[in-house]
């Protein structure tokens, strides 16, 4: 028994630890968000000498950080959604289903986690120009999808192969045809990988900047990495500003990450089965 | 469990429903699945588009906050509010990396912005070959007046061996310096240094009393560049630069090995700082600004963008990049940093007029007159400066050094044929900062020579 | 019998549709077009000809020695995923989905460095490191082992592994997300059952949770192996792929080639490039993990 808790306390030492090492990084970023060029660069992690609160202030004002936040939200949650439905019709297919492309498709998809991004900015934007996706969400949405739908599919595919097969056998019986056995009965048990996929993809959709950045010049529709170069120049750098903007876009970030993760966790208690 | 799956509803609701408050804006083309978000456009917008007017876009990195650049936005809104029937869309990006990422896809996708800044040189070459640029010389001729604004001298950078005629426009001009912290100077009982003897002098007292000469941040490889650029043009002249550009000096010739070995030694002799590596350009300025660094070289635009406004500024002083060769004293390296491209791929007559007039009223002497009310620097038309023009004595100081100057080239390989030179040498040069030895440094610099002659 | 079979193909096509047709106008083409480009000479500008030259960008790249120290890096990449990354973030995944107390905080703090974007986080990490001021350094002065400092994101090699341990610690929590969806559907009764057997703490691990999350450190490999292959964001933006090179990856080579020097067929030429190594590795990865499975 004894032995058990001295294995315990190294456990809980080593959390502790990895907990403090990941949320310093917080506390460091919101120390510089309320100091100016020189007090960042010459003392990160000092305790800054005057609140510069002003920083939030331009945050807000030069670079409309508040609705880039929102613009950002609709995007990566309107792309998170169809990541999900899409790639779970896809992975019930690949995971359910005997057919004689069913390799090749599988493989395809997998090319998808494999491209540098760098290669596909030329003909995507070249896309974009023809079908005027240029400044439309609507555009940034499908790329958002499509770069998440490799992984999505690649994790529900897994996922499903491991739920035991009685479970369709039972629904089968029951009169479930294809749509009703994935809708009703495998997505909730898939929830904490949909979950999971829900985070990432979200994460992703975000935070992403080339794609933003290239297809979007209106203003108003920059999203949040596009709004925080206003304070990168060429010769000049306001350091304090960024960070700022980064406390702000981080906090419904983490909303949503707790929601998400909640249903991981809910997984465990419905007690998926799995053979 | 239940409690928490209606709150991500909601939130997911509200989120989306803000969202579609949120994403407004000029959205009048909307198609398919953004109808929604373009509900709301009442829209900061403040240059409502007159139905009718030609629509040209124009890419610059002037997003930041320094005053030049919250001057040319001003500028370009108060463009839009004049009955011309013009409409400017600005796309600022103000980072060179992702700048350089949209303009070349927009130019891969032949969806280029009409007007835009590049830097000139070599890099300039590919548009040329694929005659994609727009040649100002008719334009420039019906306009003498426009012409004749101009240094002479500035338009050198828009003029192109093989190619007739004018493609460029000046709009930004600076020269390397050096400044120096005034109260170190004295503290030390030194006097700032003339020659470029003198300057290893300086160093090497500064040194001894525990004070940093210069703390680069060489993080930036921009930085050895311009020092290199300094030391050949103050070493070899303006004709220097030319011959490196036509090989008839190398990279690997004694006097450019002379060039990397000053360099070596400064290094070794901890002249440019500590970790120069690990520091960046905005490390470097903070660093000068706070005292730990006795001397900085930089552009002209250094004293607008950091010293103006600053209690830092009346303890600076400037003076000429100091010479190693006497004949080579006004000789400097400076330049148009930014310049002024109109596209024609894909353009029509109207659009490429347009463009045309935007660029007399953004670089017409009036525009430089005030935005030197705003950011006193180093121009490349002439003015006479408003009444409003605040006392800057630093500038006067740097318009001396302007004056006397006879001749300037910009970063020397923008005239290199190879347009991967900038990238070779500069980060050859850093190789410099980590201990490489400078036949190391000529030796990576002539395996790009060599392949790109193959 | 043959309704079923038609069904089951409207079934398949319909399920398969959407995916396929985003993925073949975002993915499929532009590969397409990558490969189309690797073999062609073209500066970058619409209109221009794209001049055909053969396997040139191919030979050009593969002669290149900073793409073969690039291809070390992104090895150095790889063996810092399997050694430390895997086993680092399985641990997070097994604490947070233990009954252990706090791990509510704790899978939200673990999970905050992706949160908080590589902006901040590199900006970070390269003061930590900074040789003067840094804390490493600080830190290894103040207990006495003054001969370890370094310069951390300087000295050639060195640099690339300090890249890659932030890099691990930034992303050890997004995989624990990927470990931890697989822990929680191992159903709870293979663990009663094991405690009656007298399994216990690491015997549990390593007899039911290792075991049965085979799949997820399938997921894991294939993953890590193509993502080191493109990384580019954490290097660029706490190196550059500097000083003098050292720690270029080959995604911040393809990037120069094409964005900074306009040659787009040799740019292109490494993505094909690294393509076909991404997909010859994972089928060696499948093959690994299929051969333990017999």
């Amino acid at each position: 028994m004894r032995k058990r808790n001295v294995g315990k306390i190294i456990i809980y030492l080593f959390a502790i630890f990895w907990t403090v090492m990941t949320l310093f990084p917080l506390l460091i970023t919101f120390l510089c968000s309320v100091k100016d060029n020189s007090g960042i660069t010459l003392g990160m992690f000092s305790w800054p000498k005057v609140f510069q609160w002003s920083n939030y202030v331009d945050a807000i004002q030069a670079a409309h950080i508040l609705r880039a936040v929102m613009n950002s939200l609709f995007v990566s949650l309107v792309s998170t959604m169809a990541v999900i439905i899409i790639g779970m019709f896809a992975a019930y297919v690949l995971s359910r289903k005997k057919f004689k492309m069913r390799g090749i498709i599988y493989s395809l998809f997998l090319v998808g986690v494999m491209v540098p991004v760098h290669c596909t900015i030329i003909p995507i934007s070249g896309m974009a120009t023809i079908t005027g996706g240029k400044n439309t969400f609507w555009f940034l949405i499908l790329i958002y999808i499509a770069f998440n739908l490799s992984q999505a599919i690649f994790l529900f595919t897994g996922y499903l192969k491991g739920i035991d097969k009685e479970l369709d056998e039972a629904a089968i019986i029951d009169g479930c045809n294809d749509f009703q056995l994935l809708t009703r009965i495998l997505f909730p048990v898939s929830i904490p990988i949909i979950s999971t996929e829900a985070i990432l993809a979200f994460i992703y959709g975000y935070g992403e900047l080339i794609f933003a950045m290239i297809l979007m010049t209106d203003v108003n529709k920059y999203t949040v990495s596009r709004a925080m170069l206003t304070f990168q120049g060429g010769y000049n750098v306001s350091l304090g500003p960024i960070f700022a903007c980064i406390i702000i876009a981080v906090l419904p970030m983490v909303l949503i990450y707790i929601l998400f993760h909640e249903k991981v966790q809910e997984g465990m208690l419905t007690g998926a089965v799995k053979g | 469990m239940k409690k928490m799956r209606k709150m991500v509803a909601i939130l997911l609701t509200g989120a989306m429903a803000l969202s579609l408050t949120a994403c407004g804006g000029s959205e009048t083309e909307s198609t398919g699945g953004t109808e929604a978000a373009a509900v709301d456009t009442e829209a900061d917008d403040s240059s409502a588009r007159k139905s009718g007017d030609i629509e040209i876009s124009v890419s610059t990195r002037y997003a930041s906050d320094n005053p030049d650049e919250s001057y040319y936005r001003e500028m370009v809104e108060k463009f839009n509010e004049m009955d011309n029937g013009i409409h400017v869309t600005m796309d600022n990006i103000s980072t060179e990396s992702d700048y350089l990422d949209k303009l070349r896809t927009s130019f891969a996708n032949g969806d280029t912005p009409n007007v835009f800044i590049e830097y000139g040189g070599s890099r300039c070459y590919d548009y040329l070959e694929s005659d994609a640029l727009l040649d100002f010389s008719s334009y420039l001729n019906e306009d003498q007046e426009w012409y004749d604004s101009f240094y002479d001298s500035m338009w050198g950078q828009s003029v192109y061996d093989g190619y007739d005629g004018i493609y460029g426009i000046p709009f930004k001009t600076y020269m390397v310096v050096l400044y120096y912290n005034k109260d170190i100077f004295a503290e030390q009982g030194l006097t700032p240094p003339a020659t470029f003897d003198e300057l290893l002098d300086c160093c090497a007292k500064l040194k001894e009393a525990g004070i940093n000469p210069f703390q680069v941040g060489e993080k930036d490889v921009y930085r050895f560049g311009h020092f290199n650029n300094c030391l050949v043009v103050k070493s070899l002249g303006v004709d220097g630069v030319d011959k490196l550009a036509s090989r008839e000096i190398a990279y690997d010739g004694d006097e450019m090995m002379k060039t990397y070995q000053i360099m070596a030694d400064m290094v070794e002799k901890g002249y440019f700082g500590e970790n120069i590596l690990d520091m960046d350009a905005t490390t470097e300025n903070a660093a000068f600004e706070d005292g730990k660094a006795a001397m900085h070289y930089d552009g002209t635009w250094y004293i607008a963008n950091n010293l103006m406004g600053t209690d830092f500024y009346d303890h600076v002083g400037v003076v000429n990049f100091p010479a190693i060769n006497a004949e080579c004293e006004n000789y400097n390296q400076g330049g148009n940093s930014d310049i002024w491209f109109a596209s024609k791929l894909n353009k029509s007559d109207e659009e490429i007029e347009a463009s045309v007039e935007f660029l007399k009223y953004i670089t017409s002497t009036e525009y430089f007159a005030e935005n030197n009310e705003v950011a006193s620097a180093i121009y490349p038309a002439k003015f006479t400066p408003t009444v409003d023009t605040p006392e800057n004595p630093l500038l006067d100081e740097v318009n001396k050094i302007v004056a006397a100057t006879t001749d300037m080239r910009t970063d020397i390989q923008n005239y290199d044929a190879d347009s991967s030179m900038l990238d070779t040498v500069r980060n050859a040069l850093q190789g410099l900062a980590m201990g490489n030895s400078p036949e190391e440094c000529a030796k990576q610099i002539m395996e790009e020579v060599n392949s790109f002659e193959q | 019998m043959r309704t079923k079979k038609k069904n089951d193909l409207l079934t398949i096509t319909l399920f398969l549709l959407p995916a396929l047709l985003i993925f073949a106008c975002f993915v499929i083409y532009p590969v397409g077009d990558t490969m189309y480009l690797s073999l062609r000479k073209w500066k970058g500008i619409f209109g221009a000809a794209k001049q055909w030259v053969g396997i040139s960008n191919y030979t050009r790249v593969l002669a290149d020695e900073n793409f073969w120290k690039s291809l070390l890096n992104s090895l150095y990449f790889m063996i810092g995923g399997f050694v430390i990354l895997m086993p680092l973030s399985y641990g997070l995944a097994l604490i947070i989905t233990s009954k252990l107390r706090g791990t509510k905080i704790m899978k939200t703090a673990f999970f905050m460095p992706v949160m908080l974007s590589t902006t901040a986080v590199a900006l970070m990490w390269v003061f930590i490191l900074n040789p003067s001021y840094g804390a490493v350094n600080q830190i290894l002065r103040a207990i006495g082992l003054e001969r370890l400092c370094k310069d951390w994101l300087s000295t050639p090699t060195l640099n690339i592994w300090s890249v890659i341990l932030v890099n691990e610690w930034m992303f050890a929590g997004y995989n624990m997300l990927i470990f931890a969806a697989g822990l929680v559907s191992i159903p709870q009764d293979l663990y009663e059952a094991a405690q009656l057997d007298g399994c216990t703490g690491w015997k549990k691990i390593r007899y039911i949770s290792i075991p049965l999350s085979k799949e997820s450190f399938k997921i894991f490999s294939v993953l890590c192996i193509t993502g080191c292959l493109k990384t580019f964001d954490l290097i660029w933006a706490m190196t550059k792929g500097g000083p003098n090179r050292s720690s270029e990856m080959p995604a911040t080579l393809l990037y120069n080639e094409a964005f900074t020097y306009k040659n787009f067929g040799k740019s292109s030429a490494i993505g094909v490039i690294l393509l076909v190594l991404g997909i010859t590795l994972s089928l060696m990865t499948n093959r690994v993990f299929r051969r333990e499975e017999d």
